[in-house]
């Protein structure tokens, strides 16, 4: 194996050892028993023709969490390594600066899909309590959420090297949020736009990673039938082509930082 | 710039363990403040083998000096080099154990963990790492105690886990950061008994400290810095026997022909060179001299008085 493989493979270990092992990934158990206990209660009172309306809102409801989950952790990794100091004995070692960058966020990535699988298990049984069982497109809703994550934890890293962590959350949360939500009004917007305020515009739209494609939770909602095959594998590419562009300009600036 | 230097007899370049060519660093606070001069123009050379002091008060310069030599800030001018590779290179870090002024390590993880992980970082195996893990907690006394987690060391503890991984991998330089920090008696003699070993193996040592007993117990040179410059560079050795005083406690009715300071009882002299307190000791009558020796000088003194100059 490659000395760089080894340093992002061990930057990743003791990344993920202490998270796991600071019970940090508590907050996914607690929200797993506080949504099958909540869900088993209500299953008892009949919800009967809203089953599509369940599954949104669970899904939805996963959705925000593992995304929530997925920032905080990323936005959490370098600063703390600065105000920890842990920083100058790694970097003392002959590593290069983007490798720990890149150790950091597979940890982030692995650990955020572990919160998303824990999570969809709970939303899969709760759903099942209340009988609003979902199709096979639920396994392809997972599988690109988890895909998601990759872009999602690059940009937070990225840009918790250049402000605070808390600054950094808030940030990351709401370009995440406008990427799902507003990705589709944004491009009708630049459609209707004109001159400069279009160029402006469609300057946003392809900069910003189009999260929207990573959603499936509506589709899984009303029980489409599965995506083909190709789309995930060129959303796979998508969401790479952001972690290298992310992870990229993340390195640029941490190249020259002083720490 | 050719940081080499020519040796007297076969005119072969020597390769400095560490060295610094009018290094300025300058740290700028926000967007559009001043930049501020933490270093200017330092110029420093540790020879390869050599157990180097770098001492000053603080904000002298000394961590930041350390941290160019490390790669971790950027100097805005000068050069630095460490064993003849750009100092902050993959290729001089690979060579060089460094010890951070103070670092906490990872509180969710064991002494072992830490230093398999560092060791790993550095190019060894997993077994070689496994191994010199063990063996280096052992000399730094951290024994029985590998497993448990960081999180309950106390500063002198995690100190010695310090000390251990910067001897991961057998470097050929050492830097190492206020060294003595948080040590307590013991920890200092394990300390000065494995930079000793450090030392019998050639390896070139570069500390920073404010424990001068420790410097002057333990270098063959100290640099000190003051301002971002050096102030003064000179043998530990020549530097004490400079320091040494000579003095005499003597009784006479008459001033004495050097100066001395009278007391209730007697007078006293004090003089810097054997030469002089011998030619006083001799114009003295032997009865009248009540107590004569001499006295080891400390750094502190030197420090002093460099720095208050």
């Amino acid at each position: 194996m490659s000395d760089r493989l080894v340093h992002v493979g061990v930057v990743a270990w003791a990344a993920l050892v202490e998270t796991v092992r600071r019970k940090d990934l508590y907050v996914v158990w607690m929200l797993a028993v506080f949504g099958l206990a909540g869900g088993s209660i209500l299953a008892t009172m009949g919800v009967r023709g809203i089953e599509t309306f369940l599954r949104d809102i669970t899904l939805t409801v996963v959705n925000f969490l593992s995304m929530a989950i997925c920032i905080w952790l990323a936005a959490r990794q370098v600063p703390e390594e600065l105000t920890r100091r842990t920083l100058f004995p790694l970097l003392a070692r002959p590593v290069r600066r983007f490798d720990v960058l890149l150790g950091k966020f597979v940890a982030v990535w692995l650990l955020s899909c572990f919160a998303l699988v824990v999570l969809a298990l709970v939303a899969w049984i709760t759903l099942a309590l209340f009988q609003a069982q979902v199709g096979p497109i639920f396994f392809q809703w997972v599988y690109l959420r988890a895909l998601s994550f990759a872009p999602i934890a690059a940009m937070t890293m990225a840009m918790s090297l250049l402000m605070s962590p808390a600054a950094t959350v808030v940030l990351s949360g709401l370009l995440t949020l406008f990427g799902t939500t507003f990705a589709r009004t944004l491009a009708e917007s630049v459609r209707a736009a004109e001159g400069a305020e279009q160029l402006v515009l469609k300057g946003v739209y392809f900069l910003l990673p189009h999260l929207d494609l990573f959603d499936l939770s509506q589709k899984t909602a009303y029980n489409y039938p599965p995506v083909p095959l190709w789309t995930l594998g060129v959303l796979l590419l998508y969401a790479l082509a952001y972690v290298f562009v992310f992870l990229g300009l993340g390195e640029l600036r941490f190249r020259r930082m002083a720490v | 710039m050719n940081l080499g230097r020519r040796g007297a007899n076969n005119g072969a370049v020597e390769t400095a363990a560490l060295e610094t060519v009018d290094l300025r660093i300058a740290y700028k606070s926000g967007w559009r403040g001043t930049a501020r001069e933490a270093v200017s123009g330092l110029t420093l050379r540790v020879e390869p083998g050599e157990v180097v002091g770098f001492i000053g008060p603080n904000g002298a310069g000394k961590s930041s000096t350390i941290k160019a030599l490390m790669g971790f800030v950027q100097p805005s001018g000068g050069e630095a080099r460490l064993l003849g590779k750009p100092a902050g290179s993959i290729e001089a870090r690979r060579q060089v154990g460094f010890l951070p002024e103070v670092a906490l390590y990872y509180p969710w993880l064991s002494p072992m963990e830490t230093l398999w992980m560092y060791g790993r970082l550095a190019g060894l195996t997993t077994a070689a790492a496994r191994k010199q893990s063990l063996e280096l907690l052992r000399k730094v006394g951290l024994e029985g105690r590998e497993r448990e987690w960081l999180k309950g060391f106390s500063k002198g503890m995690l100190q010695r886990v310090g000390i251990a991984q910067s001897l991961l991998g057998d470097p050929k330089l050492l830097i190492l950061d206020e060294v003595s920090s948080g040590l307590d008696p013991l920890g200092r003699r394990d300390l000065r008994n494995l930079m000793l070993e450090q030392k019998q193996a050639g390896v070139t040592i570069f500390f920073s400290s404010h424990e001068l007993t420790e410097v002057a117990q333990l270098c063959d040179r100290v640099i000190l810095v003051h301002k971002g410059r050096v102030l003064d560079e000179r043998p530990v050795a020549e530097l004490l026997a400079e320091l040494r005083r000579y003095w005499v406690r003597f009784r006479s009715d008459e001033e004495p022909r050097f100066p001395a300071q009278r007391t209730d009882q007697a007078w006293e002299a004090e003089f810097t060179s054997l030469a002089e307190w011998r030619k006083a000791l001799d114009g003295l009558p032997a009865e009248a001299v009540l107590d004569a020796g001499e006295r080891e000088g400390t750094l502190e003194e030197y420090f002093v008085r460099m720095v208050s100059d």
